[in-house]
């Protein structure tokens, strides 16, 4: 889909792409706290990214959700930075579109990200999103899962545990 | 020696929530590690898998509407990166100072030197610090966090040698002398929540924030 889009500039192709992910983008774009405008904006400015850039989408390295969230998350970077030259933009922390990278690493990548998904329980890796991904603080965390708070840190610290073995079994 | 950032700052970074100075020495750091580099994306694929499972809410029609009717004015215009090649200061704060590490305008004098970053972010002060080879930074302790990615040369402290590319998190409570290398000037960035405490001599009487 995203290399119909990119080759032939195909709009139909887009607007698939845009039911299939508009809402999803939406749904996390009010996770993050964003008031409905906010959010849907944020949206439009995800997708009019993916639009312009489909050319430097590579599904060797990552998959479409993973390459929608890293724009949604620098759009989001970007619209809250209100002194331009001494902030942080998101061109500072990640080269948007990088030189082609060489194949082993997004193979690695790939592989490191299976296992990541795989081996965390699912209520760890929920928690994880929530503190890490939402930026909810650990007694919202709390209220909102209906768990006492010392069960909500002790997830996520054996959620940060595994991810530490993970990374150590993946460097042999 | 090598240190990384932990994966409590990999993940936060990955997930856009450090977004501040601290975010640009994780990025330095990820300019020249790949291990952490592949946490990273593992950890953005662990944001893509979200995305994935998240219940979807949907938009207003109208929004779809008028995002198509912008596209054709949006066409062909793909955001140009800023050039990878160029001198020796890493790619994530070449907005910031300049593009070689030896055109930079260093303060202070004597073997430490500084150049304040200008980046705020109401939390952190950043510095470019340089050490001049086999010398000593005064001992020091630290009132609160100091994140230091060393981007050239390296150093040795009480607790252990780090090398080039080292991130390296130092305790507040930990009372510190840094000695570079013999052969080569060090520099690294120094992220602070705070002022620095200088615990030696002379020091104490430029130290403003010295109780
Ligand atoms: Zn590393």
């Amino acid at each position: 889909m995203i290399r119909r889009i990119a080759n032939d500039r195909d709009r139909e192709a887009f607007a698939m792409l845009y039911d299939e992910i508009s809402g999803n983008l939406n749904g996390y774009a009010r996770r993050l706290g964003l008031a409905k405008s906010d959010a849907e904006e944020l949206v439009q400015e995800t997708l009019l990214a993916i639009w312009r850039n489909a050319a430097a989408f590579n599904p060797d390295k990552a998959g479409v959700y993973t390459w929608a969230f890293t724009i949604l998350r620098n759009k989001r970077i970007d619209r809250l930075r209100k002194d331009k030259l001494r902030t942080v933009s998101s061109d500072d922390l990640w080269q948007q579109f990088p030189a082609e990278k060489n194949r082993d690493e997004g193979d690695l990548n790939a592989r490191f990200a299976r296992n990541l998904i795989k081996d965390l329980p699912d209520e760890q890796r929920q928690i994880l999103y929530n503190v890490y991904f939402e930026g909810k603080s650990h007694s919202v965390v709390a209220k909102e899962r209906g768990m006492p708070l010392g069960s909500v840190k002790s997830s996520l610290r054996l959620a940060i545990n595994r991810l530490k073995k993970l990374t150590q079994a993946s460097k042999q | 020696m090598m240190q990384h950032p932990d994966q409590t700052l990999l993940i936060k970074f990955a997930s856009g929530n450090l977004a501040d100075a601290l975010g640009l020495a994780v990025a330095c750091h990820l300019e020249i590690c790949e291990d952490c580099r592949q946490q990273s994306a593992g950890f953005e694929a662990l944001g893509g898998q979200l995305l994935d499972e998240i219940e979807p809410t949907p938009l207003p029609d109208e929004r779809k509407y008028s995002l198509m009717a912008r596209l054709d004015a949006a066409s062909e215009k793909p955001s140009p990166d800023r050039p990878a090649k160029g001198g020796s200061t890493p790619r994530p704060l070449r907005r910031f100072v300049a593009d070689d590490l030896d055109r930079i305008r260093w303060r202070g004098f004597g073997n430490s030197l500084y150049y304040p970053v200008p980046v705020t972010d109401g939390r952190h002060v950043a510095r470019l610090i340089r050490l001049k080879a086999g010398t000593a930074v005064p001992r020091h302790r630290h009132r609160g966090l100091e994140v230091t990615q060393i981007l050239q040369g390296a150093f040795h402290d009480c607790v252990g040698e780090y090398e080039t590319g080292s991130f390296i998190v130092t305790d507040p409570a930990l009372e510190h002398q840094p000695t570079a290398t013999p052969d080569t000037d060090c520099i690294c960035l120094a992220v602070t929540g705070a002022s620095l405490i200088f615990t030696e001599g002379l020091l104490r009487l430029v130290n403003p924030f010295l109780r």
